[in-house]
C-alpha cells in the first residue's frame, strides 16, 4: 500500500511540477471563453455593408427594406445583364425573384461574395414575411386574425415519482445530464491516454525494469492510473474556477446590459427558475456522477495501461487504440439521442453496458432510470473495472519487459495465458 | 550454507525453454559471474530471482527461505536494460527508488549524499538525467542499485559502455561492497573482469547450466599440463635435455633467450620437468599455462561439430 502512495506521488506531483500543467491549466479556460466571446463580439460587430440588386419578376409583391447594414436596390429587370455584370458591379449578390415565387415558395440569390449565414437568413425571414402578408391580403386575411389562429404548443412533460408525486422534468435536468457525460468523456479520453503516454515513455527510456524490481507490476499500475486520476481531478477543479472568473471577465467586457436582459428571458423560457432544487435529487446525482466518473475512468486507464505496455511508441499504439476509443466515442455520439429519448432501447442497453455506461448513463440519470436498471448497471461496471484490471495487470507485466518486437493480438492472447 | 539455491528452475515461452532444469548454488559474501552467450537465458534467470517473471516449475531460496516478493528489500538490481526518468533530477529519483525498496526519504538522502561525494559526482544532485552522458547516466544507475544497502547485489553488464577508468571504479566498488558482506550476482561479457573479481561462476547455454564453480579451480582443472619455459641458450640442446615424457608445442626465439612451450604427456608436473633440465640449461622461468575463462567459455559454447581445432 505504501508503495502505491508512493508511486502515485510521483506521478502526481511530477506532473503537477511541470510547467506546462500551469500553464495549460490557466490558459485553457482563457482560450475557450475567449474564443468563444471573441466570435460573439465578431458576429455582433460585423457591420460591412451589403448591397443587393433585386430582379424583380413579381406582380405587386412589396419591395424589400433595407436594414442598417443591408440594402436592396430595385429598378433593373435584367437577369442576365446582371448577372454578367455582377463581377464588377458594386453589388454583392443579385437576387431573382422570378414570376412564380407566391406559387413556388422559392427564389435564387446569385453571389459575388459570400454573404455569410446570418445575412442569407435574414434576406430570408424577410422575403417570407413578405410573401406571407401578400398571400393574406390576397386570401383577404386579416394579418392580426391570421398571427392570433397561428399555434406554437409548449409541452409541459410531467412524471410521477416513487412516491407517486407529480414531478416536472426541467429542461435544465436533461442539460446537466448531457454536461455531465461531456465532462465524464473528456477526463476519461485525456487522462487515461496520459497513462499510456506515461507508460510509454517509460518503456521507452529503460526505466520499467528497475521499478518493477521493486514494486509488483500491479501496484505499479494503479499507483500510476491513482496519480494521474488525482492531476485530472486537480486540473478539473482549477478550470471550473477559472472557467467561472474567466466567463465573468469576458462578460462585462462584451456583453452590454441590454443583451443581458435579453439573455436571462432566454434563460426563463428554459424553464430554470423551476428547475427542481431537491437536496436528495443533487445527492444522488452527485454521488453517481463520481461513482461513474471512477469507474469509466478505472476501467479505460487499464485498458490503456495495457496498450500502452504492449508498444514502444505512440506511433504503434493506433491498431490497439481504435478498439479501446471505439466505445467511447460511440458513446459520445449517442449522448444527444440518449438525451432526446432516454427510454429507447439502444440507450437502455448501452447505459447498462460497462464501457459506455459511464457516458451514456449520465444522459438518462436525471431523468427516470429503472431501479434495476441502474442496479445492473452499477454492478456490471464494478466487475468490468476489476476484470479489465486483472486483465490488463496480465497484458502490463508480460509487454513492459518486451522490446523490439512487433506485437500482435495473438501474442497479447498469449501472454494473457502466462502464469 | 548456500546463500541463493536454486532448484530446477524450469522457464519456458511458447515451448521454447528460455531456462531448463537450472540448479545453482551461489555462496554467501562472494561474487559470482553469471556467464554465457546472448540469449543464454541469464536475464531470464535474473528476472526471476528479482521476482520480474515467475518460473515454471523449481525452488528459489535465499538464505533457506523459499523467495517471495517480501525478500525484494534486500535485493539490489541494475538491469541491463536501464534507464532513468529524463525530466526529474537524479537526485530525486534515486531517491525515490531508494524510498521504494523502503528506505526513509532521510536515510536515503544521507546515503545519496555520501556516495555521490564517494564517486565525486556531486556537481550533478541537482541536474536532470538527460543532461548526462550514457556513460554518467551509468554511474547514477549503479548507486540506485546499491542505496539501499542490499545483502544480494545483482549487476547486470555494470561495466558495458564505460571507459576503462570509470570501469575500474565500478569493479572496485564491487569488490569493497563484497569486503562489506555483500553477495554480488555478476552477469557479464568481460571475461577479464570475470577473472580479475569473481570468486565462482556459472555458465549458461542453450537455457541450460553446463559448467560451474570456483573460478580457478575451473581454470585449473582445465589445464592440460602445458608449460612455459623461458631458457638462454641453444634450443636443440634444449630438446635433448627435455626428455621422453613432453612434446614441444611452439618455440620462440628471441635476441637473448628463448621460450618454448611445452606439453607434459603423463601427468607430470614442473618439477619432473625442471629435474633433467636444471643440470644442464639456463633456466630463467617455468610457468604453468592455464586456459582463461575466455578460453574455456569460447570452447564450451561452440558447437563442437565446428570446432576443429
Amino acid at each position: 500500500m505504501n508503495k502505491i502512495f508512493l508511486i502515485m506521488r510521483r506521478e502526481y506531483l511530477s506532473r503537477v511540477m511541470k510547467k506546462t500543467f500551469w500553464i495549460w491549466t490557466f490558459i485553457l479556460p482563457f482560450l475557450i471563453t475567449g474564443s468563444i466571446s471573441g466570435l460573439v463580439w465578431m458576429l455582433k460587430t460585423n457591420d460591412s455593408k451589403i448591397y443587393i440588386q433585386v430582379i424583380d419578376e413579381t406582380n405587386g409583391i412589396k419591395q424589400l427594406e433595407n436594414t442598417e447594414t443591408m440594402f436592396f436596390e430595385y429598378g433593373s429587370n435584367n437577369l442576365e445583364e446582371a448577372k454578367n455584370n455582377l463581377t464588377h458591379a458594386p453589388y454583392d449578390a443579385v437576387l431573382h425573384l422570378s414570376s412564380d415565387l407566391v406559387d413556388a415558395d422559392a427564389a435564387k440569390i446569385y453571389l459575388n461574395n459570400s454573404l455569410g449565414v446570418f445575412a442569407l437568413e435574414s434576406i430570408k425571414n424577410q422575403l417570407g414575411t413578405v410573401l406571407e402578408e401578400y398571400k393574406l391580403s390576397k386570401s383577404k386575411i386579416d394579418p392580426q386574425v391570421y398571427y392570433s389562429i397561428w399555434s406554437k404548443i409548449k409541452l409541459e412533460e410531467i412524471s410521477f415519482s416513487d412516491e407517486g408525486e407529480e414531478v416536472s422534468k426541467a429542461v435544465t435536468d436533461a442539460f446537466l445530464g448531457i454536461a455531465m457525460a461531456l465532462i465524464m468523456f473528456l477526463f476519461v479520453v485525456l487522462y487515461s491516454v496520459q497513462v499510456m503516454r506515461g507508460i510509454i515513455e517509460e518503456k521507452a527510456s529503460r526505466i520499467i525494469e528497475v521499478i518493477i524490481s521493486s514494486v509488483k507490476p500491479f501496484q505499479f499500475m494503479s499507483g500510476k492510473i491513482l496519480g494521474i486520476a488525482l492531476v485530472g481531478i486537480t486540473q478539473f477543479a482549477l478550470w471550473t474556477i477559472l472557467m467561472f472568473i474567466a466567463s465573468a471577465i469576458f462578460q462585462t467586457a462584451t456583453i452590454n446590459p441590454a443583451e443581458m436582459q435579453e439573455a436571462q428571458k432566454v434563460v426563463a423560457e428554459l424553464n430554470l427558475a423551476e428547475f427542481n432544487l431537491d437536496f436528495g435529487h443533487l445527492a444522488f446525482l452527485g454521488c453517481m456522477f463520481i461513482f461513474y466518473f471512477l469507474g469509466g475512468y478505472l476501467l479505460y486507464s487499464a485498458l490503456f495501461a495495457a496498450v500502452g505496455s504492449m508498444i514502444e511508441t505512440e506511433a504503434e499504439s493506433q491498431q490497439f487504440m481504435l478498439p479501446v476509443m471505439l466505445p467511447l466515442i460511440i458513446s459520445y455520439l449517442t449522448m444527444m439521442s440518449g438525451f432526446e429519448n432516454p427510454n429507447s432501447p439502444i440507450i437502455k442497453w448501452m447505459s447498462i453496458f460497462p464501457l459506455t455506461s459511464p457516458i451514456v448513463m449520465m444522459t438518462r440519470i436525471t431523468q427516470d432510470v429503472p431501479i434495476i436498471e441502474l442496479i445492473s448497471s452499477i454492478c456490471l461496471l464494478v466487475l468490468a473495472v476489476l476484470g479489465t484490471t486483472w486483465l490488463a495487470a496480465k497484458i502490463f507485466r508480460v509487454g513492459i519487459l518486451m522490446y523490439g518486437k512487433k506485437v500482435t493480438y495473438g501474442e497479447v492472447w498469449k501472454w494473457i495465458k502466462y502464469r | 550454507m548456500a546463500f541463493l539455491e536454486a532448484q530446477n528452475i524450469c522457464k519456458s515461452y511458447d515451448g521454447n525453454w528460455a531456462l531448463k532444469n537450472l540448479s545453482l548454488s551461489i555462496p554467501e559474501n562472494c561474487i559470482y559471474g553469471l556467464l554465457g552467450p546472448n540469449g543464454a537465458g541469464k536475464t531470464t534467470f535474473i528476472r526471476i530471482i528479482n521476482r520480474i517473471i515467475v518460473q515454471d516449475s523449481g525452488q528459489l531460496s535465499i538464505n533457506g527461505q523459499s523467495l517471495s516478493s517480501d525478500q525484494l528489500g534486500i535485493i539490489g538490481y541494475l538491469p541491463e536494460e536501464r534507464g532513468l526518468y529524463k525530466k526529474s533530477t537524479i537526485s530525486d529519483q534515486a531517491i525515490y527508488f531508494a524510498q521504494l525498496k523502503g528506505v526513509s526519504k532521510q536515510d536515503a538522502t544521507k546515503r545519496l549524499r555520501h556516495w555521490f561525494d564517494k564517486m565525486e559526482i556531486s556537481s550533478w544532485w541537482n541536474k536532470n538525467a538527460e543532461e548526462l552522458s550514457k556513460g554518467m547516466q551509468q554511474k547514477v544507475q549503479f548507486i540506485i542499485s546499491v542505496l539501499h544497502q542490499p545483502t544480494f547485489l545483482i549487476l547486470d553488464e555494470p561495466m558495458s559502455g564505460l571507459d576503462p577508468i570509470n570501469a575500474n571504479l565500478i569493479k572496485d566498488e564491487i569488490k569493497s561492497l563484497k569486503k562489506e558482506g555483500t553477495t554480488i550476482v555478476l552477469s557479464t561479457h568481460d571475461m577479464e573482469s570475470v577473472e580479475e573479481i569473481c570468486d565462482n561462476i556459472a555458465l549458461i547455454n542453450k537455457a541450460e547450466k553446463i559448467l560451474d564453480g570456483n573460478v580457478q579451480e575451473i581454470r585449473k582443472s582445465r589445464s592440460n599440463q602445458i608449460f612455459e619455459i623461458t631458457y638462454v641458450g641453444n634450443p636443440a640442446n634444449f630438446t635433448n635435455y627435455l626428455g621422453t615424457g613432453y612434446e614441444i608445442v611452439s618455440e620462440v626465439q628471441e635476441t637473448d633467450r628463448n621460450k618454448t612451450i611445452v606439453r607434459a604427456l603423463n601427468d607430470q608436473g614442473a618439477n619432473e620437468i625442471l629435474k633433467s633440465l636444471l643440470p644442464n640449461v639456463v633456466i630463467i622461468s617455468v610457468q604453468e599455462i592455464i586456459p582463461s575463462i575466455k578460453e574455456i567459455f569460447i570452447s564450451e559454447v561452440t558447437p563442437k561439430s565446428t570446432n576443429h581445432e
